[in-house]
């Protein structure tokens, strides 16, 4: 998929292109509304923003102001109202639903705050979908998913289903999960939200550990802000824009 | 039947302990009634799911209802005001003539019969009718000698008026117009008459005076009748001052007066004068009797076969009910978390569940009559608009019969409701709020323990009473309770999967098993119910546990990498829900097994048609009846070869000599009499019908036939005395070999033992000796006929030849293979009415399928988000869904088909090895297996559609 020539924030025009090729992320006059038929609800608002390969980024603010609305448009699970996202340079607009849910395959992985495991396959099964999906050999996917699972310490855990599994440990087969096809980012909405402070703690350094290994990109929205003072950069939004874009002190 | 009123009332009584006991505290009855308020789409769903039991109770009683009425409305047309018969009977079963002074006494005593309204003279004989202006002919006409003044009913004129034949000619008739169909005779048309009186061979001619309808007295025996003036037809008989028949009308009309018969044969009987004997006989009460038991029999295959489908229906109705508990799992568990007690649940859901079971079997009772309607019309197209003497079948029911369904409907559905509601509101609060699942339970409880002793204890018993009393139900029942028992109780200490995989194929060899204690001999039909519920119960056994497996091979025979994992999440979650996904895969088996199952006996059936063919014929094409037996048979078929110069029969023709007789099952004639036939078998034949039973101390059949005539006590019989417990009887009576029958009467008791049956059912009796007919009862002229027509030579046509020839002996041929063929087409209609009414049971199966995908997407939308984040396109989450439903829907196809199939093999050998080779009927399997699937597909389509066209940010958002 060909990288294309992006406008850089603050750009008067699309007539002087700027490139951008560090950046992984690039969001212009982002809008997101939802219309309800009798409401519409304006969850982003022309917003821009610009991530680094290799960042690790944490989107917060209070509930309602477009983080999970943000992270969802960015990744393309959902459709934006106006503007343009492009990811590792490929313009999302441009792309079908199929292309899309394929690029998403290739080069996203997805942590979110329900785990959002299949309960019927067991955790081994689960971390090799995503390499099953994009068309890997199942020997091979097996193996990885097993390379996978030991990264996050669960090896012998490999065949027990999730319910069998405490949060942290679903947790943590998802985010073997979202690793496994060595994406290029990572989207994280909420993954400690259902974990206590000591799993959420160990939860966020494994995630800091593998950027550092992998050198992968995250996108961690949260609204715990011990989580976001351990990301090198955090988002701060409020009303479906970006209000500021600080590195916290502990990073 | 319990009373109208009684259900009616139970159904009130409990609607009204429902209502109190919910209503009590408010809420759960409010919580009951909004849920069910909540989602009409869903609540017509479900109605649509729970509407099946009740129709297909209520179609069976419809169909019960018409049946019945048809056969009496049939009886009432042919017998009109006549309810008994007065007759005196001579042993070759013509009908004696006695003085018409017999009459005239009855005549007399009226006063004495109060359940008498009306006594009338006939002189009634067999005849053939020629009419020279059309060159047609009837040789089974009856001709019947009335006198207008007191015969009972009336004719009806071409234009509906009534008459009761007062002014008719000396040589006048009036004939109905079945006989005038037959022979196109008109108004004024000299007819010929051919008749076998008691003196002799008469021929004379009358005039047709008038053509009457087939109603009131013309529909005599729903036959060919011709009518004349009792005196002429005296005269012409040479019988003046003689009658043979006294017509017998009682109090009640035409349709209650039969309910009289005993009454009125008690009266009459000592009015009558002795010698002769005289026989009274009830002829509508016991036409109605034998007609009912006939139809009485296939009503209840309809009700016994309804029966799969009714399991089938409370299987999705438990089904439906435990998903709709599942939905609202949360809810519940902040319910109880709040205070509300178990039994507060429990109320909410019998609450809404009698909102369920009272619309669906409302609804159910009216589709009940829909569908007995086209079953019906089905039965119509099979035995055409002539059936039941042109009546038909006309829909009829009763008001019991829409409020038995109707109530039926609704007690069973809400008992299934009140288990299914019991077992939901058992929930653990956080589990339920937080919606984790169940655990998974390794080992069996002790209350699983202590169910599985008692289990197999019962089991046990059961096995002992099956060898005590040699119970065929309990033979197949027993040792499945035991095996099923032991393994709950061993499922502690092994593996389930092993445990129940072994309990599953034990229960399934068991009951196919060819080396079961007793054999199935007596089997009937409740026992192939039984078997076919314990069949698919080990099958679906087998399937659950071992669902591992099937997993394992679906993904290794799935090559495509982008299915696999396709695959493997949609047959991962049917098989982690074992309950939903067996209750479904048993309904949808439980029909596909019965559909199967009588495909394969209707293929049976059609392919053992030739064998069939060639033991009815014994080698000949046509079957002949003589009204008048022929004296010198030889001499009468040359002279008609001479004659007509036929080269259409290959010589040597056989016939038979016959009498009517009586014979009881005991020396001193207690218990019933059956009327039967002796058939004179002449000393020069050796018939050569195939035996299907012989007295082991005959080497062979010629063996046996030498002894019948070497031996007046010994007989041959025909396969109607072994009795058919699949379908309707033809025969009078059953017996074995070794059976002793007696005859005469109770002081000088005459014997005759069964040394072989055959398995021809066209001419029924005991086959014995001529020789021994013509000593004993003088009978000697022959009256039944075998011919085999030469090659090439049009069978029927043939047999019409020998018919115009001997139309003075009024003989009818038959030819044999076309009633064979008429007989098989009625089957095969009959067996494609009961798969059609068995496959109503299927939308069970398929309502049961789009109630779980309904339920699936609805309740896996999150992780059907999560898939579309991780790379599964539109296409692969509508693929997983659709071949999650196909997964069950074939598994419930293919374990019911094999099932089917295999209890099919069963009764193969038991019944047809010996006919014909054994027949899969692929085609007919493959398109009802088709039909099934596809409406499983069209069922579930639209929501596995929603479903992968959801975008997945908003899939990810929602909760139930």
């Amino acid at each position: 998929m060909a990288t294309e020539s992006i406008t850089a924030p603050g750009s008067a025009s699309a007539a002087k292109p700027e490139r951008v090729e560090d950046r992984i992320v690039v969001a212009r006059r982002l809008v997101k509304t939802y219309d309800s038929g009798e409401l519409e609800v304006h969850a982003l608002r022309g917003l821009d923003l610009d991530i680094k390969k290799g960042e690790m980024v944490a989107v917060m603010g209070p509930s309602g102001c477009g983080k999970t609305t943000l992270l969802n448009c960015l990744s393309g699970i959902d459709d934006f109202s106006s503007g343009e996202v492009w990811i590792a340079g490929q313009r999302l607009s441009t792309l079908s639903d199929n292309a899309k849910t394929d690029f998403r395959a290739m080069k996203m992985g997805f942590i979110f705050q329900n785990y959002n495991l299949l309960p019927v396959l067991r955790s081994v099964e689960n971390v090799e979908l995503p390499l099953l999906v994009r068309g890997d050999d199942p020997k091979g996917a097996r193996r990885r998913a097993r390379e996978a699972l030991a990264a996050v310490g669960l090896d012998n855990e490999a065949t027990k289903k999730p319910a069998e599994l405490s949060g942290g440990q679903q947790q943590r087969v998802a985010i073997a999960r979202a690793l496994v096809n060595e994406p290029d980012i990572v989207f994280a909405d909420e993954p400690t939200g259902n974990l206590d402070s000591e799993t959420s703690h160990e939860v966020v350094e494994l995630m800091k550990r593998l950027h550092q290994e992998k050198g992968l990109t995250f996108i961690v929205v949260t609204h715990d802000s011990a989580v976001g003072n351990q990301m090198q950069r955090v988002i701060l939004m409020r009303n479906g824009t970006i209000l500021k874009s600080f590195r916290p002190t502990a990073a | 039947m319990a009373d109208v009123p009684t259900l009616l009332i139970v159904v009130g009584v409990v609607c009204l302990v429902i209502l109190t006991w919910a209503g009590r505290k408010r809420f759960p009855l409010r919580i009951g009634a909004g849920n069910f308020f909540r989602r009409k789409t869903q609540v017509a769903i479900v109605v649509a799911g729970l509407l099946i039991g009740t129709a297909i109770i209520s179609s069976s009683f419809i169909i019960q209802t018409t049946f019945d009425y048809t056969v009496r409305s049939a009886v009432f047309r042919a017998l009109d005001a006549v309810d008994e018969i007065v007759f005196v009977a001579s042993p070759d079963g013509s009908r004696v003539p006695f003085s018409e002074q017999v009459w005239t006494n009855l005549q007399a005593n009226l006063t004495n019969m109060p359940n008498v309204v009306g006594l009338a003279p006939r002189f009634q004989l067999g005849g053939a009718v020629v009419d020279p202006s059309t060159r047609l002919f009837d040789p089974t006409t009856t001709l019947i000698g009335f006198d207008p003044a007191h015969d009972l009913g009336r004719f009806f004129r071409a234009d509906g008026s009534a008459w009761d034949g007062s002014g008719l000619g000396a040589s006048e008739a009036v004939i109905n117009g079945k006989l005038a169909t037959g022979i196109e005779a008109k108004a004024g048309d000299t007819l010929i008459l051919n008749i076998g009186g008691p003196r002799g061979f008469v021929r004379f001619n009358v005039t047709v005076r008038e053509i009457v309808q087939d109603v009131g007295r013309g529909a005599w025996n729903d036959g060919e009748n011709l009518f004349l003036p009792l005196s002429s037809f005296q005269a012409a008989l040479g019988e003046s001052g003689q009658i043979n028949t006294i017509t017998v009308a009682n109090v009640g009309g035409v349709t209650q007066g039969y309910l009289r018969s005993d009454d009125v044969v008690r009266e009459m009987a000592p009015l009558l004068p002795s010698p002769p004997t005289f026989t009274i006989a009830k002829a509508k009460a016991d036409s109605i009797d034998g007609a009912s038991r006939n139809i009485d029999q296939l009503s209840q295959v309809f009700v016994l076969l309804g029966f799969f489908t009714v399991i089938a229906g409370i299987l999705l109705i438990i089904n439906i009910f435990v998903m709709l508990a599942e939905e609202r799992k949360g809810e519940m568990g902040v319910a109880r978390a709040l205070g509300m007690r178990r039994t507060n649940l429990f109320q909410s859901f019998v609450s809404e569940g009698l909102l369920y079971a009272l619309l669906a079997s409302l609804v159910g009772t009216f589709v009940g009559l829909l569908v007995a309607a086209v079953i019906l019309w089905g039965f119509s197209q099979v035995f055409g608009a002539g059936s039941f003497g042109g009546t038909g079948f006309i829909l009829s029911w009763t008001d019991s019969d829409l409020i038995n369904g109707f109530a039926i409907g609704f007690l069973i559905t809400m008992a299934t409701i009140a288990i299914a509601s019991w077992r939901v509101s058992k929930l653990n609060i956080v589990r339920a709020i937080r919606d984790i699942p169940e655990p998974v339970q390794r080992r069996s409880t002790r209350r699983q323990v202590a169910l599985g002793a008692a289990i197999a204890i019962l089991g046990g018993l059961g096995l002992a009473f099956a060898l005590a009393r040699q119970s065929l139900l309990l033979q197949d029942l027993g040792p499945t309770g035991l095996a099923f028992g032991l393994a709950v109780l061993t499922m502690r200490v092994v593996p389930p999967r092993a445990v129940f995989t072994a309990a599953g194929l034990f229960i399934v060899g068991w009951v196919l098993s060819p080396w079961k204690f007793f054999g199935l001999a007596n089997a009937d039909i409740t026992l192939f119910i039984a078997a076919g519920l314990l069949l698919v119960f080990g099958g679906l056994l087998v399937v659950l546990f071992n669902s591992d497996s099937i997993l394992a091979l679906a993904t290794r025979l799935v090559r495509r990498r982008t299915w696999l994992p396709v695959v493997r999440t949609a047959i991962a979650y049917p098989m982690n829900k074992k309950f939903r996904t067996g209750a479904t895969l048993a309904s949808i088996a439980l029909v596909m097994f019965t559909i199967a199952t009588m495909s394969g006996i209707q293929a049976e059936v059609s392919s053992s048609i030739a064998k069939t063919s060639e033991r009815e014929s014994g080698g000949f094409n046509l079957i002949g009846a003589s009204g008048i037996p022929i004296s010198n048979w030889s001499a009468a078929f040359a002279a008609y070869q001479n004659d007509t110069k036929s080269t259409n029969i290959s010589e040597p023709t056989r016939w038979l000599s016959q009498g009517r007789i009586q014979v009881a099952a005991t020396s001193n004639f207690a218990g019933r009499l059956y009327n039967t036939t002796f058939l004179g078998v002449p000393s020069d034949w050796t018939p050569g019908f195939e035996f299907q039973a012989l007295d082991a101390s005959y080497p062979n059949a010629a063996a046996a036939w030498a002894a019948v005539q070497a031996n007046p006590g010994l007989a041959i019989v025909d396969g109607s005395v072994i009795p058919n417990n699949f379908g309707p009887n033809f025969g009078t009576f059953s017996a074995s070999v070794g059976d002793t029958f007696y005859y005469g009467n109770a002081s000088t008791p005459r014997s005759v033992r069964i040394i072989g049956i055959l398995y021809e059912q066209f001419v029924q009796g005991f086959w014995v000796s001529a020789d021994f007919l013509k000593q004993r009862f003088s009978i000697e002229g022959a009256s039944t006929f075998y011919f085999a027509v030469r090659p090439g030579v049009d069978v029927t046509k043939a047999g019409h030849d020998l018919e115009r020839y001997f139309v003075a002996y009024q003989l009818i041929t038959i030819n044999i293979q076309e009633v064979i063929n008429q007989i098989l087409e009625a089957t095969m209609g009959v067996f494609n009415l009961l798969e059609a009414y068995l496959a109503l049971g299927l939308i069970v199966g398929i309502a049961g399928l789009g109630v779980i995908t309904m339920r699936n997407v609805v309740e896996r939308r999150q992780e059907t988000g999560a898939l579309r984040a991780l790379g599964f396109r539109k296409s692969m989450v509508l693929r997983s869904f659709l071949i999650e439903l196909s997964f069950i829907a074939l598994t419930g196809i293919a374990l019911g088909v094999a099932l089917g199939v295999a209890l099919s093999y069963d009764l193969y050998l038991r019944f047809f090895a010996n006919q014909a080779a054994f027949v899969i009927p692929w085609d007919r399997l493959l398109l009802l297996g088709g039909i099934a699937f596809l409406g499983a597909v069209l069922a579930t389509a639209s929501p596995a559609i929603r479903a992968s066209r959801m975008p997945p940010a908003e899939a990810l958002r929602s909760f139930e």
